[in-house]
């Protein structure tokens, strides 16, 4: 047993929407200062797993813990006081400002109708300057870029002040430079005893940014650990049926991966299991 | 950084207030002979004529400046409630078929009981509205998630057109000698207003206005989305039901005095959310005060521009609202 402090466990989940089953016996835990990357093809339930682990979706078989208790017992406020969660998209068509959207997160912490005191202020102003976007504050929304939204959405996470901050496919729209920003931003949230959990399909983002990286497959995380072990050829051949190179950086010991082709059904190494199940 | 929120309420609110007084007083001085307050007042004064001046301001013009005052504010707070909810900017209390069941009740009360039965064309039309806002929110019901929001305009307009239907084969059915006094409650109707219709009017209005306004944080957390919202620590759909079941209360009571007013629910929440921000801590309590003097300015005209001929005030509503919210439409 480590000292570390789990703060979500998923035991044993699955789920599905209609037949096909998104999620089966799925495990995973959280614990306090992880940082943890989900990746796997598109369509393999990665925003479903969000869902289930913040506890906006129920699931049909398993249950999900947050701080030992069931988080379908706990108060969708008490919950998001533990957990943010910055979606893809958003509508705004209400012309919120940065502002005002960046203090919704504040709300958990007050009952229904609350006006913000100089606490929730001085908190917001530290969310707008981490994300570099307090220059913005008065602007609306529908006259930012998607990247500035997406930072205006992780203002308001780290608004909620919560103990685990989701992200959805967090490299959506973003170019090469925003990339980095934001693996920037979401390392300075992490060392700042944030756990973060973010799902994407863009390995060679995830490798580089997570110490943690899961593998997810067949709505399951067949293996986890760090991004050299978990991301070998056989491993994306499997998950993301193509046939890729992986190099290691000499230095950072990150692998990188190369795409090559599209590796078809009768492909030997489809058939192959994982290589790797390290925990 | 930004002005406080409260302050931001307290400013809005004020000047609001105070256009809101000075409407009521121009509206009640505003009589025939054009203003004459201050010549009533006189009247009053030097004891010469009193009843008569009393029963002017008491009886006629101040019942039916505040029941057009209650209807504003509490279709625009209703405006405000749907537009967040329904996360329309261009939806309004009666896109939920209100105004269709409403006015379905009134015509079955009118042609079967006669005009005078005025608590009755009330009670009735309180009655129709609430079957139709239950029947589009029950069929909404039946197909939750991702296409709720969109089921519940659809099944709105759908309700609405059937009971609009089922109101013109009742009116033409019975050869109703009534359509005036139909056609005048479908465009709304203040000259009946007395206090005890007032008194109801107002008490559910400002209820309704207390219940929404506690909860305003929660009001703004339903605009950025449901998953979001739940995100951010509101239980979605329940939150979603008690705004929808309060706005369909204080319209359905507003429809059941006033008839169906178009416009000020949709009017006035858009003016005021370019005046002042989506944030409905600033904008229920503005829209409530604006909503009251827009229709009771409204109502003021509605009186007076075509004397001795009376408008209905939705003609006014509709002068005025039509034009705004086409430059809205144009405007996005």
């Amino acid at each position: 047993m480590s000292g570390v402090r789990r703060l979500i466990e998923c035991d044993s989940v699955s789920f599905r929407y209609a037949v096909a089953p998104i999620l089966q016996d799925m495990t995973i835990a959280i614990d306090a200062g992880a940082f943890i990357g989900v990746v796997g093809r598109n369509g393999v339930g990665k925003s479903t797993l969000i869902r289930i682990l913040t506890g906006t979706l129920p699931p049909q078989r398993g249950v999900v813990l947050l701080n030992g208790r069931p988080i379908g017992d706990l108060s969708r406020r008490s919950v998001a006081r533990k957990l943010a969660a910055v979606s893809q998209t958003e509508p705004s068509d209400f012309g919120f400002t940065v502002w005002e959207e960046v203090m919704l997160g504040r709300s958990p912490r007050h009952g229904g109708i609350h006006f913000e005191n100089s606490e929730d202020r001085a908190i917001v102003e530290t969310a707008l300057e981490k994300t570099q976007i307090a220059h913005l504050a008065s602007r609306t929304l529908d006259t930012l870029s998607g990247g500035e939204r997406q930072r205006v959405r992780i203002a308001r996470g780290i608004a909620q002040q919560p103990e685990v901050m989701f992200l959805d496919e967090p490299t959506t729209h973003l170019d090469l430079y925003s990339q980095l920003k934001l693996m920037e931003l979401l390392r300075d949230i992490n060392k700042h005893g944030i756990a973060v959990l973010l799902v994407s399909h863009d390995i060679n983002f995830v490798a580089q940014c997570c110490q943690d990286v899961h593998l997810m497959h067949n709505g399951t995380i067949p293996c986890h650990g760090s991004p050299r072990d978990v991301i070998t050829p056989d491993n994306v051949a499997t998950c993301f049926r193509i046939h890729a190179e992986v190099t290691i950086d000499p230095v950072t010991s990150i692998p990188l991966i190369n795409p090559l082709k599209i590796l078809n059904h009768d492909d030997p190494v489809f058939l192959d299991p994982l290589t790797r199940n390290s925990g | 950084m930004p002005s406080s929120t409260l302050s931001k309420t307290i400013r809005s609110s004020s000047i609001l207030f105070v256009a809101l007084l000075g409407v009521v007083v121009i509206s009640v001085g505003f009589g025939a002979r054009g203003f004459d307050l201050c010549d009533m007042l006189c009247r009053i004064g030097d004891g010469s004529q009193t009843t008569q001046a009393w029963t002017i301001l008491l009886e006629y013009r101040l019942p039916r400046t505040l029941l057009a005052a209650v209807a504003g504010a509490g279709l625009a707070c209703a405006g405000v409630i749907f537009q967040a909810v329904l996360r329309n900017p261009l939806a309004d209390p009666y896109l939920v078929g209100i105004s269709g069941g409403g006015s379905l009740g009134a015509v079955v009360c009118i042609t079967m009981f006669g005009q005078n039965r005025l608590l009755g064309v009330s009670s009735m039309a309180f009655v129709g509205s609430l079957i139709a806002v239950g029947l589009v929110y029950g069929l909404a019901l039946l197909r939750k998630g991702a296409g709720y929001i969109n089921t519940i305009i659809l099944a709105g307009v759908i309700v609405g057109a059937l009971m609009n239907a089922l109101m013109l084969l009742i009116i033409s059915l019975t050869g109703s000698d009534e359509m005036q006094r139909i056609l005048y409650w479908m465009m709304g109707d203040f000259s009946f207003a007395d206090y005890p219709k007032g008194a109801v009017a107002a008490t559910v209005t400002c209820v309704g206005w207390i219940a929404a306004f506690s909860q305003a944080n929660r009001l703004n957390l339903l605009m950025v989305g449901d998953e979001s919202a739940a995100n951010l620590g509101i239980d979605v759909s329940r939150m979603r039901t008690f705004f929808i079941v309060v706005a369909a209360l204080v319209t359905g009571t507003v429809v059941s005095v006033s008839g169906t007013i178009g416009f000020v629910g949709l009017v006035v929440p858009h003016m005021l959310r370019l005046a002042i921000g989506p944030d409905n801590r600033v904008l229920l309590p503005a829209s409530f005060l604006g909503g009251a003097a827009f229709l009771a300015g409204a109502d003021c005209l509605a009186r007076l521009v075509a004397y001795p001929t009376e408008l209905p005030v939705g003609v006014i509503t509709a002068l005025v609202g039509a034009p705004f919210f086409l430059y809205l439409l144009l405007r996005r």
